[in-house]
């Protein structure tokens, strides 16, 4: 990850620490969304984190996204079971993890075989999926970039109105596009 | 279609059976045969030897049975050359030979099996597949060990735990899972992604560093007027070529030749750019005319001072010596009148005085000695003069001569004081003339200084100074004209070198310019390091080692699942006959069930709702009749299937009392009902109880006296 994301990205941990997973899954939603996909979900609460549908290339996604700034990631039970629901339902699963670094970045890895627990992070890299995890790591920079001064300006209960705002702004310009 | 039943065994050189008692034959004709015999007369090889033929050395190995006994296990018995096993079986008029050896013997294979007379088979995965069974179920429900009895009686919870293994047959899953978790693979890993998390925080830790030289030097760039859009590879070109032209221009000027300056294309260029121009900058402002002519004249006006600060001195000197002069020639005289006097004192007023004091005491003498002699004894009757020979009145004499030795004294003693007024006298004229002439010298060095100093002036000044000029006055002069041509010179040079200020002030924004380029490119190439060779080598190796750790993971949790599912199944499969057997050779009125627990894996004693460990309570016998009931539920569950028809118990009957061998021969004969069945024992009243109890036919082997050289004593009854 570049120098400028990841200050970026250590400045929102530092000022919202409680927010930081979240405001990370909805800016993973809206590069979604520049990607090219047509009907993305995002959840705050329950169930899988992300649904990404109706991508002209891509098969759908459901992304249960995880941020950490060691070097495992601890993954539930409920993460498991949620990810092989959807699975079920013909969605590709994958795990997105996100680690602030110099040397680390988005991590978008297949979750099948992985069980819950604390899994190091080398075990999701032995299974990522090279394709979206490029375009994720090339388009979310950008995204950052762009919502990264609000987010440092704003209260901490403001983050997640405002970053809801936006990715339903970016929805909106999917559909018309 | 029935299993395999065992015929016969034919063995040589195999554990307890040396190659000198020759070959060993033991048929198994009836349904079932007993082996008799005391603990160590060989009956144990005599089972061993049938599963070896079958497995290999894969049964001397504790990894592939988990039998800790099997450690160092010894296949050839000692005093032989070479281990021969034949085994032949039935399956309804199929007769299946199985041959081992443990070397190639007169071109037979080591190992073979063979159906009907028919050709050599030699691979053993084969065999295994006719026999329809691997190692860990003939383990678990064909072959019942001694040692897996003995095991499940241990406390050891983990050793109790792989003693179940072995009854399930699932030690080598278990083997498999210790060996993955015993390789530590994970705290590789943590310690490989430590060291890479340390290369990750020396590189963040490097970019703050660089990220406050930057913004320091752009704090500086920004108070030296710098502006941001010149803060960069074209802004630093723009500054160059101003100071190229600045450079140009002032060669141009002073007709200076032009300096030969590197053209400016990326960053290392702008630094070679830096160098070049600073030197040249330096050299234009030591080659410059009007600077060369300011340091002639301040050299010469630093001559002038020196000569000038020179002369006072000199000028000082002499004045100062003959002031000295004056004041010594107006207290004592000048020194022609000083030489005089002294040579007065010397040759005349000295020696007079001196003349006078002798004469006055040779006088002094001769009174004296006339007052000794007047004053002696002789001397009273001396009336006439002994010189003039006239008649003298001693007493007047006497009295004359005291009155003119008083008169002597005081003569003497005036005169003493004038010698030594005039000996101090002399003394001090002495020093006085010594002083005039040292001063005299020491004037004349000084007047010739002073002389040579004007000289120096004269010189310097390029005029003649005559005796009536003040070569001071003159000196002043000089300098005060010096000092108005300095000035001028010094605005021309004023002018000149605030051009050349200019270009060095040009030159040090270049270098701010260039160090906050240099900056950025260091944090460029920083960040860029994840695309360096270097960098996806470690990358690489890392990955590999995640990859390795992810499959011996996925291996791990896929063996895991295997063995856990294999052990439910098992348990799920065997419940029912595991209770049914253990009610009948135990018959506990307090916890008559036996289960084991899928979860804890533990085995458990049942009473209704009540459950307990084995272990914790049950006695050695009653643990014992829970092997067997494990092992005998397993080998007569029609969920597992082999293509064996028969059943090896090597002494079951192990720590078991009279009521339980009877209850256990009991069991044994529902066994028979669809097993052969080949039991040995050293105890007597099992092997009674065996024979009593029993229904089907037997055949009885006594094993006994045994020895080194041969072996046992074989018998049949």
């Amino acid at each position: 990850m570049d120098y400028e994301s990841c200050e970026m990205l250590k400045a929102i941990r530092s000022r919202h620490p409680s927010e930081f997973g979240k405001a990370c899954q909805v800016l993973l939603a809206i590069t979604c969304c520049r990607l090219g996909f047509r009907n993305v979900v995002e959840r705050r609460s329950q169930g899988v984190d992300i649904d990404a549908r109706s991508h002209p290339a891509f098969a759908d996604y459901s992304f249960e996204v995880k941020t950490t700034h060691s070097s495992s990631v601890s993954i539930g039970t409920k993460d498991v079971e949620g990810l092989e629901a959807k699975a079920k339902d013909s969605f590709r699963t994958a795990y997105a993890v996100l680690r602030p670094g110099l040397l680390s970045d988005w991590i978008i890895a297949g979750s099948k075989g992985i069980p819950a627990g604390n899994i190091p992070l080398g075990r999701f890299e032995a299974r990522e999926l090279p394709d979206i995890q490029c375009q994720v790591r090339r388009v979310f920079p950008h995204v950052l970039k762009e919502h990264a001064a609000e987010i440092l300006r704003i209260a901490r209960n403001e983050v997640q109105g405002y970053l809801q705002k936006c990715l339903a702004d970016e929805k909106r310009k999917c559909r018309q596009r | 279609m029935n299993g395999y039943q065992l015929v016969k065994v034919e063995l040589k050189g195999f554990r307890g059976f040396p190659e000198q008692g020759g070959t060993q034959e033991f048929k198994f004709d009836e349904p079932c045969t007993l082996l008799l015999g005391k603990q160590g007369s060989g009956k144990s090889s005599v089972l061993c030897a049938v599963e070896w033929c079958f497995f290999g050395d894969r049964v001397a190995r504790i990894g592939d049975t988990g039998i800790r006994e099997r450690k160092d296990w010894l296949v050839r018995n000692n005093r032989s050359r070479a281990s021969i096993v034949e085994v032949t079986l039935k399956r309804d008029e199929q007769v299946l030979i199985v041959y081992r050896c443990n070397r190639r013997l007169q071109g037979r294979p080591r190992f073979y099996y063979q159906t009907d007379g028919g050709e050599f088979h030699e691979d053993e995965s084969g065999l295994r597949a006719v026999l329809g069974i691997e190692l860990p179920d003939y383990m678990s429900c064909v072959h019942l060990h001694q040692e897996v009895i003995s095991a499940l009686l241990v406390e050891t919870p983990g050793e109790r735990k792989n003693a179940l293994d072995r009854l399930m047959g699932l030690a080598p899953l278990r083997n498999l899972l210790d060996g993955i978790h015993g390789s530590r693979i994970s705290e590789q890993l943590r310690d490989i992604d430590n060291q890479f998390g340390g290369i990750e925080t020396q590189l963040e830790a490097g970019m703050q560093v660089k990220r406050s030289d930057l913004e320091r030097a752009t704090k500086d760039a920004g108070e030296h007027g710098i502006v941001q859009d010149e803060l960069s590879l074209g802004g630093g070109k723009k500054h160059i070529g101003a100071i190229k032209d600045q450079i140009q221009k002032f060669a141009g000027d002073y007709g200076l030749p032009a300096p030969d300056l590197p053209e400016c294309k990326d960053l290392e260029d702008m630094e070679s750019f830096i160098d070049a121009a600073t030197a040249a900058v330096r050299k234009l402002r030591n080659e410059q005319p009007d600077m060369a002519h300011q340091q002639h004249m301040l050299r010469r006006k630093k001559e002038l001072g020196t000569l000038k600060v020179n002369y006072e001195g000199k000028k000082e000197t002499l004045q100062d010596l003959r002031t000295k002069t004056e004041k010594l020639t107006n207290s004592y005289g000048d020194l022609p009148e000083l030489k005089d006097r002294l040579k007065k004192v010397e040759k005349g007023l000295l020696p007079e005085a001196r003349n006078r004091q002798n004469e006055i005491s040779n006088r002094a003498g001769v009174i004296r000695e006339a007052l000794k002699l007047l004053g002696s004894p002789q001397g009273k009757s001396i009336n006439r003069c002994p010189v003039c020979e006239q008649t003298i009145s001693p007493e007047d004499v006497r009295r004359h001569l005291e009155k003119w030795q008083e008169e002597m004294k005081d003569k003497l003693a005036s005169t003493e004081a004038e010698i030594k007024k005039l000996e101090e006298e002399e003394t001090n004229l002495k020093k006085v003339i010594s002083q005039l002439r040292q001063l005299q010298s020491q004037t004349q060095i000084a007047a010739k200084d002073v002389s040579e100093s004007t000289k120096a002036i004269a010189d310097a000044l390029k005029v003649e100074i005559s005796e009536s000029q003040d070569p001071l006055t003159l000196l002043s002069k000089g300098m005060a004209d010096l000092e108005d041509e300095l000035e001028k010179v010094g605005k021309v040079v004023e002018q000149s070198n605030a051009r050349l200020n200019s270009m060095e002030d040009g030159l040090a924004d270049v270098r701010r310019i260039n160090t906050i380029l240099r900056i950025q490119r260091d944090m460029e190439e920083l960040s860029k390091i994840k695309e360096t060779n270097e960098y996806e080598q470690v990358a690489k190796a890392r990955k590999s080692a995640h990859d390795f750790a992810d499959l011996s993971e996925s291996i791990y949790e896929a063996v895991q699942t295997v063995l856990q599912r294999n052990a439910k199944s098992r348990i799920a499969s065997t419940r029912d006959a595991i209770s049914s057997i253990f009610r009948e050779l135990a018959q506990r009125s307090d916890f008559p069930d036996l289960r084991i627990d899928p979860v804890s894996y533990e085995v458990i004693a049942v009473r209704g709702d009540k459950s307990e460990i084995a272990q914790r309570f049950l006695n050695k016998g009653d643990i014992n009749c829970a092997a067997l009931s494990i092992f005998l539920a397993l080998a007569t569950s029609k969920d597992l299937s082999h293509n064996l028809g028969f059943m090896i118990l090597d002494d079951p009957s192990q720590t078991l009392d009279s009521t339980h061998n009877e209850r256990l021969a009991g069991v044994l004969d529902h066994v028979l009902g669809n097993r052969q069945l080949i039991i040995a024992t050293s105890e007597e009243n099992f092997a009674k109880e065996l024979r009593n109890s029993l229904t089907k036919k037997k055949q009885v082997y006594f094993m006994r006296d045994w020895s080194d050289d041969t072996g046992p004593k074989v018998e049949i009854e």
